[in-house]
C-alpha cells in the first residue's frame, strides 16, 4: 500500500499528464529560440535553460514529465540553453506587463493555517501564533471581483499600447492564479533596452508624470482646458471626465476643475510590476499551461472575461479529498466549503485540485475526473 | 517657412566629399589637413577649444571650411582612439548646434532631424495644450514634432531625470510623441550627440596620411593636460583599490556612473549628485572626487569643488547628502540593475559587498587549508 503523500502526487501527476496530453498548449513564436523553465510535480526547484526545437518534443518532455510550472522565455536567444545569460546571445523580447490582483484594496485577504496544531488565523504569519511552529500554510482569499478589477486593468494596458503606441500583437492572458499578463510581440519592441521598457512602464503606470505639465492649470480658479480633439493621457483623462460629467463647455473648449483632473489621474492609475516589464529575460507562463499554484488554466482572453473561476479549470467532474484542517465555510474559487480533517468529501474537481495544490487536503479518488476540451476566450 | 541650413552649426549633416570637389578641386580631405594651412589650423584650434572645455566658437571661416575642419577633426579622434575624446567632440558639437536649432523654425528643425536618420513628421493637426487665457481666449502650446516613440525613448534616455522629458509627460499618439519647440531641440541635440559619435566609429582613417595634423593635436592635448588627467586618475584608482575605497565592491549603479565619468560622458544633474553623494559618503576626499569630474566635458574646477564640498558637507548648512535611495535611483533611470540589490541604498550594498569580500578573503584561505 502506497503511502498518501505519494497517492496525492500520483493522482495529481496522473490528471496533469492527462491534460497536456490533448496538446492545449499556444505554442510561442520561434519555440527554438525560447528558454523554457519548468518546476516537475514533486520537485521544489526549478530547472531553467531548457531548451526544444519543436512543440512535439515539449510534449513529450512534459508528458513523461508533468510539470507543476512550465514557462518560456520572454526573449529570443541564439542558445536558449546556454546557462550562461551572456553566453545565449540575446536577439529581442517581447514586451510584458504583469498586474497581480492583490494588490487592490480588499484583495489580499489571507488565512493563515497551522497543520501543526490544526488552528487558523486571520492574515499571514510564518509561525504559529498558538504552538510556534513553523508548518503554516497561507491561504489567499481572492474572490472573483478582484480578478475582474485586474482584467479591467489589463485591457486598459492592451488599449494605451494599441492607440497610443501604435502597436497590434497584444494579448492579454489570465495567469490561472491572481492576476493578468499582458503581452505583446510587434517586431518594433523586441529589441526595447531594459531601461527604455522602464519608460514605457511608468507610461502605461502614470508613475512620473506631472500633472501641471501635461494638464496646467489655469486662472485663479486652477482649471484646466481641453480641445475637442485630445490626444494620449490627455485623451483618456478628458473622457473620463466627461464619463463622469466633470466637464463644462466653454465655446468651442471645455474646462474642469484642476482637482477632478487629479482624481481622474489617480483612478487612470494601473498598478503594474515594473520590474516584470523591465526584465528582458523573464520567463513566462505558456499560454494553455496549467498554473500549479491553483490547477487552472493560463488563458487568453478577449473583449470578455469569463463569469467565474470554474471557468478556467481544465477538468470537469468531481473527485474526493481529505482535507488536512478544519474549517467551516472556507471560500474556495467561488465555493464555500466545510472542511474536517480526516474526513473524504467529494468536491468538484477544480475545487479539490486547488486545495491539494495549496497543501489544504489530500487527492483521494480521481475516477469521476473528465478533462476539458481546450479553452478559448479570445 | 523655408528650410535654412547653416551647415556652420551642422557640419555633421553635410558632405565633404561634394563640398571639397565643388570647393577645393582636386584636393582631398588629407591634403587640406595641413596643420600650417587655414583649415588645419582651424580644426586645431577648435579641437584646443573643445578639449578646454569651451565652445567651438565661431571662428573667421566660412561654412565650407568649418564643414572641412570638422571631418579633420573626426579623422584626428579616431586616429589617437581615444573614447573620452570622441565623446567630448561630439558633445561640444551637439551643444554648438543646440544654440543654432533653438532657434530654427519648425521645418528646418524637421530638416535636419530627418537627415541625421530620426523617424519625424510634422503634425497636420498637432496637439494643443492650453496654458493661458488672453483677453477671454485660450493661449496654447502646440506640439508639431511627431517622433517615432523608439527614437524618442532612445534620445531621451539620458534625459528622464528632468521630467519634462519623460515620455509619461509627453502626448503620445498611434506611434508618435508629439513635442514642442521647448523639448524637441533638446531631443535632437541628443539624437546630434549620438549620430556624431557613429560617424567617428564609422570612419575610415589612415593615420599614416595624417600624421602632421596628428602629432600637432597631441601636442595640443599635452599641452592642455589632458594625458595628465588621465595619468591621475590611474594613480588614485590604484591608491583607492590599495587603501580603503574598493571599486570592486561599489553597487552597479554606481559603477555605470564611474564608468561614464571616465569615459568623459556628459551626465545628468542627478547622477553628478548621487555619485558625489555616494563618493563623500565612503570616505573619499574632495580632491579624489574632484580628479574622477576632471573628465566631464563641462568641467569647470572652480565651481565643481564648490558643488563637492557642499554635498560632502564641507559648506553651506554642513549637511553631509545622502546619495538617492534605490527606488528614487530607479525612477530617474540611474539603476541598471533589472530586479533590486536587496537593500534600499545603494550604501548598504556597498558595505555589505565590502564585507563579504572580507568573509570571502577569511573563508577562502580555510579552504587552503583544508585541501
Amino acid at each position: 500500500m502506497s503511502r498518501p503523500v505519494s497517492s496525492n502526487l500520483r493522482h495529481l501527476k496522473s490528471l496533469f499528464r492527462q491534460y497536456y496530453s490533448t496538446g492545449c498548449l499556444e505554442e510561442p513564436a520561434y519555440i527554438h529560440k525560447r528558454e523554457i523553465g519548468v518546476q516537475l510535480l514533486g520537485e521544489t526547484t526549478y530547472r531553467r535553460h531548457l531548451s526544444f526545437p519543436s512543440m512535439t518534443m515539449l510534449y513529450k518532455f512534459i508528458i513523461e514529465n508533468p510539470p507543476l510550472h512550465l514557462y518560456y522565455s520572454s526573449a529570443y536567444y541564439d542558445d536558449p540553453s546556454a546557462k550562461d545569460m551572456g553566453a545565449k546571445g540575446w536577439h529581442g523580447s517581447d514586451l510584458l506587463f504583469d498586474i497581480d490582483a492583490d494588490h487592490y484594496q480588499g484583495c489580499n485577504s489571507t488565512i493563515t493555517f497551522c497543520t501543526r496544531c490544526g488552528k487558523s488565523f486571520e492574515g499571514t504569519y510564518k509561525q504559529c501564533p498558538s504552538c510556534g511552529s513553523t508548518n503554516v500554510i497561507a491561504y489567499p482569499l481572492i474572490n472573483f471581483d478582484c480578478i475582474k478589477r485586474a482584467y479591467n486593468d489589463a485591457i486598459k494596458i492592451k488599449l494605451v499600447l494599441k492607440d497610443d503606441f501604435g502597436l497590434k500583437n497584444i494579448k492579454v492572458y489570465f495567469s490561472g492564479n491572481r492576476g493578468f499578463h499582458v503581452k505583446c510581440s510587434d517586431d518594433e519592441i523586441l529589441d526595447l533596452t531594459s531601461d527604455e521598457r522602464r519608460e514605457l512602464a511608468m507610461y502605461i503606470s502614470l508613475n512620473g508624470l506631472e500633472p501641471a505639465l501635461v494638464f496646467p492649470p489655469i486662472t485663479k480658479r486652477k482649471i484646466v482646458i481641453f480641445v475637442s480633439q485630445e490626444y494620449g493621457i490627455r485623451k483618456r483623462i478628458f473622457m473620463d471626465l466627461d464619463h463622469k460629467d466633470l466637464l463644462r463647455r466653454r465655446g468651442v473648449l471645455y474646462e474642469a476643475d484642476y482637482d477632478d483632473v487629479l482624481y481622474s489621474i489617480e483612478d487612470n492609475r494601473v498598478d503594474i510590476d515594473t520590474v516584470v516589464t523591465m526584465d528582458i529575460s523573464r520567463l513566462s507562463r505558456f499560454g494553455g499551461s496549467i498554473n500549479g499554484k491553483s490547477g487552472l488554466v493560463v488563458s487568453s482572453v478577449g473583449e470578455q472575461l469569463p463569469s467565474s473561476y470554474a471557468d478556467f479549470s481544465p477538468w470537469d467532474g468531481t473527485v474526493v479529498i481529505k482535507p488536512v484542517v478544519d474549517f467551516s465555510g472556507l471560500p474556495v474559487l467561488g465555493n464555500k466549503l466545510n472542511l474536517k480533517t480526516g474526513i473524504p468529501i467529494r468536491v468538484k474537481t477544480y475545487v479539490g485540485i486547488y486545495l491539494a495544490l495549496k497543501g489544504l487536503a489530500k487527492i483521494e479518488n480521481v475516477e469521476r475526473v473528465e478533462i476539458r476540451k481546450c479553452m478559448m476566450y479570445s | 517657412m523655408a528650410v535654412i541650413i547653416d551647415y556652420t552649426y551642422y557640419p555633421f549633416i553635410a558632405d565633404v566629399n561634394s563640398i571639397i570637389e565643388y570647393r577645393w578641386p582636386g584636393a582631398t580631405l588629407v591634403t587640406l589637413a595641413d596643420p600650417n594651412g587655414i583649415i588645419g589650423r582651424r580644426a586645431l584650434r577648435i579641437l584646443e577649444r573643445i578639449i578646454k572645455g569651451k565652445d567651438i566658437g565661431r571662428g573667421q571661416r566660412t561654412a565650407e571650411e568649418e564643414i572641412v575642419a570638422y571631418y579633420i577633426i573626426l579623422a584626428i579622434t579616431k586616429a589617437l582612439g581615444d573614447r573620452r575624446l570622441i565623446n567630448r567632440v561630439a558633445i561640444a558639437y551637439s551643444k554648438h548646434a543646440y544654440e543654432k536649432l533653438r532657434h530654427e523654425n519648425i521645418p528646418t528643425l524637421i530638416a535636419i532631424a530627418k537627415r541625421i536618420g530620426i523617424n519625424i513628421l510634422q503634425a497636420k493637426n498637432p496637439p494643443r495644450i492650453p496654458v493661458k487665457i488672453i483677453h477671454g481666449s485660450p493661449a496654447f502650446i502646440v506640439k508639431p514634432f511627431a517622433m517615432y516613440f523608439k527614437d524618442y525613448l532612445k534620445f531621451s534616455a539620458r534625459l528622464t531625470g528632468e521630467p519634462k522629458y519623460r515620455i509619461v509627460n509627453q502626448i503620445v499618439h498611434r506611434g508618435y510623441v508629439y513635442l514642442d519647440k521647448d523639448v524637441f531641440p533638446r531631443i535632437l541635440e541628443e539624437a546630434i550627440t549620438s549620430y556624431i559619435v557613429n560617424q567617428v566609429n564609422e570612419l575610415q582613417v589612415r593615420s599614416e596620411e595624417l600624421s602632421h595634423i596628428i602629432d600637432k593635436a597631441r601636442e595640443i592635448l599635452g599641452k592642455a593636460n589632458w594625458y595628465q588627467v588621465r595619468a591621475v586618475r590611474h594613480t588614485q584608482q590604484g591608491v583607492f583599490e590599495t587603501d580603503i575605497i574598493d571599486f570592486n565592491a561599489f553597487p552597479p549603479c554606481m559603477s555605470k556612473i564611474i564608468e561614464a565619468l571616465r569615459a568623459g560622458e556628459n551626465l545628468s544633474h542627478q547622477a553628478r549628485f548621487t555619485i558625489t553623494a555616494f563618493l563623500a559618503r565612503i570616505g573619499m576626499d574632495v580632491e579624489e572626487i574632484l580628479g574622477l569630474f576632471k573628465n566631464v566635458p563641462d568641467f569647470n574646477e572652480k565651481i565643481a569643488r564648490y558643488q563637492i564640498e557642499h554635498i560632502a558637507g564641507l559648506r553651506g548648512s554642513r549637511k553631509q547628502y545622502m546619495p538617492y535611495s534605490c527606488q528614487t535611483m530607479k525612477s530617474l533611470g540611474l539603476c541598471p540593475v533589472a530586479g533590486d540589490c536587496g537593500a534600499k541604498n545603494p550604501l548598504v550594498v556597498y558595505r555589505r559587498n565590502i564585507l563579504r569580500s572580507k568573509y570571502r578573503k577569511g573563508t577562502s584561505s580555510g579552504k587552503n587549508k583544508n585541501d
